[in-house]
């Protein structure tokens, strides 16, 4: 029963964990998209944002409104899948925002370096995805 | 019996060097050009040895109708030692074939033959012109690229007072050119292209340069670089205008045109590949054909492309109608003073 945990109470961190991280790009780039700094090319600066985070986000507030409808306290859910889960989120929600702030110290010009940046940004969104698999997969009533 | 084999060998190198063979292709090497331009026909020949490329009358810019290998042949009786020179050109339109008679060194009549076969309903016609060499001894086999006429839709344009370039005075095209070259170095401008105007003039197209809001080129490297360079973050305030804020750029491509002929823009407008293209496929230097041709009535005028671009992930506009005035452009770029200009 140690390495269980509740289950509603994982999917709450994880949610504000994602909810603020998303925040916070998403204050980023309207403060760019409204400064000018993609000129007409605003449309290519959200396609980029919408694939990097949505379907994670939505993955997670889904879970957690469903939950929400149940009984929270029976179900619990493994606590290294969790920790795992939130520690590799945090790490990709850190690494998105990074590159948006280092951009000013690149080369590359803002499309070029989010077209790059999914490189580093697709294997981790995968691992992140996997863990939260993992997590969910492990729940127990 | 020494000196007599020294006299010998003198003698057979003598008879050598004056054989026909050696002094038929000699006689018309050069680059010839019509003394009275035909409204249509050929307008210049470029003859190395037996090879020879043909320049035909054409709007805007003259056609080249490609090389050939031409013949020379002795003219009964042979002991007058006159000869003449036939080669044909097969163009697209049809058949040309020019016979060269050298009257002396410099002089030779041209006879063109002309057939049409492209279906235009033109007439066939014959032609005779007097064509004067030009001292390049056939320097010319790869002509001067021409430049695009009318030229491409410009920001803005100044015709340049006489003194600065030009002097009112019948000078040869060499010696305008030296005079812009020189003014180009001065402001070091390092890269420049030129292009032959028709039969008329020449252009000068200066390399793009990256310029601020006032006219001024940018500092250092800065100033020929078009590839976005890591921003200027040495404070929280850069940083954050840096981070939120488009990085734009203002650029500039002058072309210099001599010409006596009209400068009307062309109905296409200029966008900045097409300005490096002109940059990459000119020449450096006029050939000694177009330096030596003195010109009487040229105007020197300095056309203005400015290009802007709104960020760095979007191209280069041309602009259409500056804030910044043509003086203000040339006198930026450090090629003369606001008071020379406005003499």
């Amino acid at each position: 029963m140690k390495d269980r945990v509740p289950l509603s109470r994982c999917q709450r961190k994880l949610a504000d964990v994602w909810l603020v991280g998303c925040a916070v790009i998403f204050l980023l780039l309207l403060g760019q998209s409204v400064g000018g700094k993609y000129g007409s090319q605003v449309e290519k600066a959200w396609s980029w944002f919408i694939p990097t985070v949505l379907p994670t986000l939505s993955v997670i507030v889904g879970a957690v409104a469903y939950q929400a409808r149940r009984d929270p306290q029976r179900v619990t859910a493994d606590r290294f899948a969790f920790r795992m889960s939130i520690g590799l989120s945090l790490f990709y929600l850190i690494l998105v925002i990074a590159t948006m702030l280092l951009q000013p110290f690149s080369r590359m010009t803002p499309l070029e370096l989010m077209a790059v940046s999914n490189l580093w940004l697709g294997p981790v969104q995968g691992l992140v995805g996997i863990m939260l698999g993992v997590f969910f997969a492990s729940r127990q009533s | 019996m020494r000196y007599i084999f020294h006299i010998i060998t003198v003698a057979l190198f003598s008879a050598l060097l004056s054989t026909p063979s050696f002094a038929q292709s000699e006689v018309l090497d050069g680059t010839w050009v019509g003394m009275s331009p035909a409204a249509e026909g050929l307008l210049r020949l470029v003859i190395r040895g037996s090879e020879v490329r043909a320049f035909w009358t054409c709007r805007p810019n003259p056609c080249d109708l490609g090389l050939t290998i031409g013949t020379f042949y002795s003219l009964l009786p042979a002991s007058s030692g006159s000869r003449a020179f036939i080669a044909t050109f097969t163009p697209v339109f049809g058949e040309v074939v020019v016979i060269v008679s050298p009257r002396n060194a410099t002089e030779s009549q041209v006879q063109t033959y002309t057939r049409y076969s492209d279906g235009s309903g033109r007439a066939d016609f014959a032609d005779t012109q007097i064509f004067i060499r030009l001292d390049d001894r056939g320097s010319e086999l790869q002509p001067m690229p021409p430049f695009p006429w009318p030229p491409p839709k410009w920001t803005s344009r100044y015709l340049l007072p006489d003194g600065l370039v030009t002097s009112g005075r019948p000078e040869s095209l060499g010696t305008f050119f030296d005079r812009i070259v020189s003014v180009l170095r001065k402001a070091a401008v390092e890269e420049w292209s030129s292009y032959a105007i028709e039969n008329d003039g020449f252009a000068i197209v200066s390399r793009l340069e990256s310029i601020d809001d006032n006219g001024r080129p940018r500092p250092g490297a800065q100033r020929w670089g078009t590839r976005a360079s890591a921003e200027n973050v040495d404070s929280l305030k850069n940083y954050l205008t840096a981070l939120f804020k488009a990085r734009t750029g203002r650029y500039r491509v002058i072309a210099f045109i001599v010409t006596s002929l009209p400068v009307v823009a062309g109905a296409e407008p200029a966008d900045a590949a097409r300005m490096n293209r002109l940059l990459r496929e000119g020449a450096t230097a006029l050939p000694e054909s177009m330096r030596a041709r003195v010109a009487n009535s040229v105007r020197c005028e300095a056309l203005v492309y400015e290009f802007f671009q709104a960020s760095a992930d979007e191209p280069m506009q041309l602009v259409e109608s500056s804030h910044l005035t043509p003086t203000q452009h040339l006198a930026g770029a450090g090629l003369w003073r606001v008071e020379d200009l406005r003499q």
